[in-house]
């Protein structure tokens, strides 16, 4: 893998051809990033705690408005169950929330220290972003899903749909990633950036069909959701580990993630580019 | 060998106006009235390789933002800057790798982990032979003494301590410049002499070339023979301290004991001072008399014993410097 970051520095992605990748650097980052999450012990708890009671919480709307048997837009009610868990599991991992320790650092002016490495700075965040979020994977997604399945029967999938669903899972996190890093890029310009970031956030949770699958949505609506980079990041994992994608499909899937999550890398770095011409480090 | 080459250089932040008025943050938003704030005017100098320069001036001088332009994160607005053959924010990532860089008021270190993980994390940032990195560790553990928190979490160590672990962070990798700014800031008198004795040392035995600035002239005094000293993004004075003293101290003592005891001394061109007993301090303006006349004069009118002539102290020239700009012409 490769990070065309160095560009970080201003300098075109020529040069991150030139001098050679140190992934051992990014390895030791995102090892590091994992043993900070696991640091916050109460932090997890209570999060696992907060995710699963909502889910539960939306497990019981679904299961007042569901009549016996019936299925709705091709979702069964433990199809429904099965994705509000999965959904909630996944908050953690960026599934419904963006995170927001990049654009503090552009606050605060901390930033400085990380821009005055030989590194990729975009690669320095993602290997710190996937560090963490594998962390809150195996731990926070995976205990509340675990809830979910004892006490509302959430789905298990088999070999080949969790399979397929890991690799969703990667390209979803870089796919969040970029996102995440655009958004709180906005701060080298807006330096109070949070009306940005809250409603980036509401897009994000409302089209990667975090809050609903988007196939209760309106047909046009669910058109236009499906033009955007956002159901990368949750609607598909979602599908396969429901099952509801099969075969080609699953491909399919895969190229649409795989496609956002290039696009919106390049446009990010692009971006860094930008701010590193304009950059302005707050405070003495 | 010239090291650091800055000619003219210049940086200006453009500062958001805030309209007034009705539908004030809508106009805000349609067009963008800005207000130029010239944080360096025109700055120049050179440093050669090996120095320790001591970058002073008032609070709001534009200090931080030369080191900033010197580390490479913020480009000028004009001017030029060259160190070690390089722009520095042209050909970030190979400056980069050759210098070290604190911020006082900042850390690199990783808040939540122990101490030694943000050490081992550098060794892979610039791919620091094991070997060397051992022997660097090794060293500067028993320079700043850091064994005893190696494996604390940042977030609890003093800040004395973490500012230890952020110096030897910087100068883990061998750079040959070190940029510090206000690296003594918040200390007690006792850590801020441990941390003059580590520069001293790393500035000697390694040929380590380091600029710093500090609000603390206790540091100027003990490690910097040159001094930089700005005021309103331009250069005032640079030079050795020990001139600026000469040159900018006008105002001497002269304190003479007399052979008996009296409550009031005239003399033209110096200022009465205090009496104590037999003791007279007269004040005089070195550009308007000279020591010897002054004597002179004094001891026409009184039998004197003993004298001594005091040079004004480092602290009082800057404060005077400080406080009206205008006195530098
Ligand atoms: N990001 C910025 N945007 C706008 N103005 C700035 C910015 N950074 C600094 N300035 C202005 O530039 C001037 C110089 O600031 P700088 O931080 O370089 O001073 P300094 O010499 O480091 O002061 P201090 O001793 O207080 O640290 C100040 O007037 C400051 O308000
Ligand atoms: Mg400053």
């Amino acid at each position: 893998m490769e990070f065309p970051g160095s560009t970080a520095t201003g300098i075109s992605l020529l040069s991150a051809v030139r001098m050679p990748i140190n992934l051992r650097l990014y390895y030791e980052i995102a090892i590091r990033a994992f043993r900070r999450a696991s640091v916050y012990r109460a932090a997890y708890v209570a999060g696992i705690l907060t995710n699963a009671f909502f889910a539960a919480l939306r497990c019981f709307v679904y299961l007042a408005v569901y009549h016996a048997g019936t299925s709705v837009a091709g979702f069964s009610p433990n199809d429904a169950i099965t994705y509000t868990w999965l959904t909630q599991a996944l908050i953690s991992i960026g599934a419904g929330w963006l995170a927001w320790d990049l654009m503090q650092t552009i606050r605060s002016g901390d930033v400085i220290t990380d821009l005055s490495r030989p590194w990729s700075f975009y690669g320095y965040w993602l290997s710190r972003s996937l560090g963490e979020r594998c962390f809150n994977l195996l731990l926070r997604g995976s205990v509340t899903y675990l809830i979910g399945f004892l006490f509302f029967a959430a789905r298990l999938p088999h070999l080949t749909e969790a399979l397929a669903f890991v690799v969703a899972i990667g390209l979803a996190l870089l796919v969040s990633f970029a996102y995440g890093f655009i958004v709180n890029l906005t701060a080298f310009w807006l330096i109070d950036n949070t009306g940005v970031m809250l409603i980036a956030n509401i897009v994000l949770t409302f089209f990667s069909g975090f809050l609903l699958p988007l196939a209760f949505f309106p047909p046009w609506l669910r058109q236009v959701a499906l033009l955007l980079p956002f159901q990368a990041i949750t609607s598909l994992p979602a599908e396969i580990w429901l099952g509801h994608l099969t075969g080609a499909a699953v491909w399919r899937a895969f190229a649409v993630q795989a496609g956002w999550a290039l696009v919106l890398m390049l446009l990010a770095i692009r971006m860094l580019h930008f701010a590193m011409r304009k950059v302005v480090i707050q405070g003495g | 060998m010239t090291l650091i080459e800055v000619e003219h250089l210049r940086k200006t932040f453009l500062l958001a106006v805030r309209q007034t008025g009705r539908f004030a943050s809508l106009r805000g938003l349609l067009s963008r009235q800005t207000r130029p704030v010239h944080a360096v005017s025109d700055v120049s100098f050179t440093v050669a390789a090996g120095e320790l320069v001591g970058y002073i001036g008032p609070n709001g001088a534009g200090k931080s933002t030369t080191m900033k332009m010197l580390t490479g994160i913020l480009h000028p607005t004009s001017g030029r800057i060259k160190i070690a053959g390089r722009v520095p924010y042209q050909e970030r990532v190979e400056h980069v790798r050759r210098i070290g860089v604190v911020f006082g008021q900042r850390s690199q270190l990783w808040w939540d982990l122990p101490t030694i993980e943000s050490f081992a994390l550098l060794r892979h940032i610039y791919r620091i032979p094991l070997a060397r990195w051992q022997a660097n560790l090794q060293s500067f553990s028993t320079l700043l003494d850091l064994e005893p928190f190696l494996n604390t979490p940042v977030r609890q160590l003093s800040l004395g301590q973490r500012m230890r672990a952020d110096l030897a962070a910087a100068l883990l990798h061998d750079p040959a410049i070190l940029f510090l700014d206000e690296p003594t800031i918040g200390l007690d008198v006792v850590a801020r002499e441990r941390i003059r004795e580590f520069l001293e040392h790393i500035n000697r035995e390694n040929g380590v070339t380091i600029m710093l600035t500090t609000h603390d002239l206790a540091d100027i005094e003990r490690l910097c023979p040159r001094v930089v000293l700005i005021d309103h993004g331009g250069v005032v004075y640079d030079g050795p301290l020990a001139t600026l003293r000469t040159r900018f101290g006008r105002w001497r003592t002269l304190i003479v004991d007399l052979n008996q005891s009296v409550d009031h001394v005239e003399v033209p061109d110096a200022e009465l001072l205090r009496v104590e007993g037999t003791r007279v301090a007269l004040r005089f303006d070195r550009d308007r008399t000279t020591a010897a006349a002054l004597i002179a004069a004094v001891a026409a009118r009184y039998p004197i014993r003993d004298l001594t002539v005091e040079e004004p102290e480092i602290e009082s020239i800057i404060r005077d410097l400080y406080e009206q700009p205008g006195s530098l012409a």
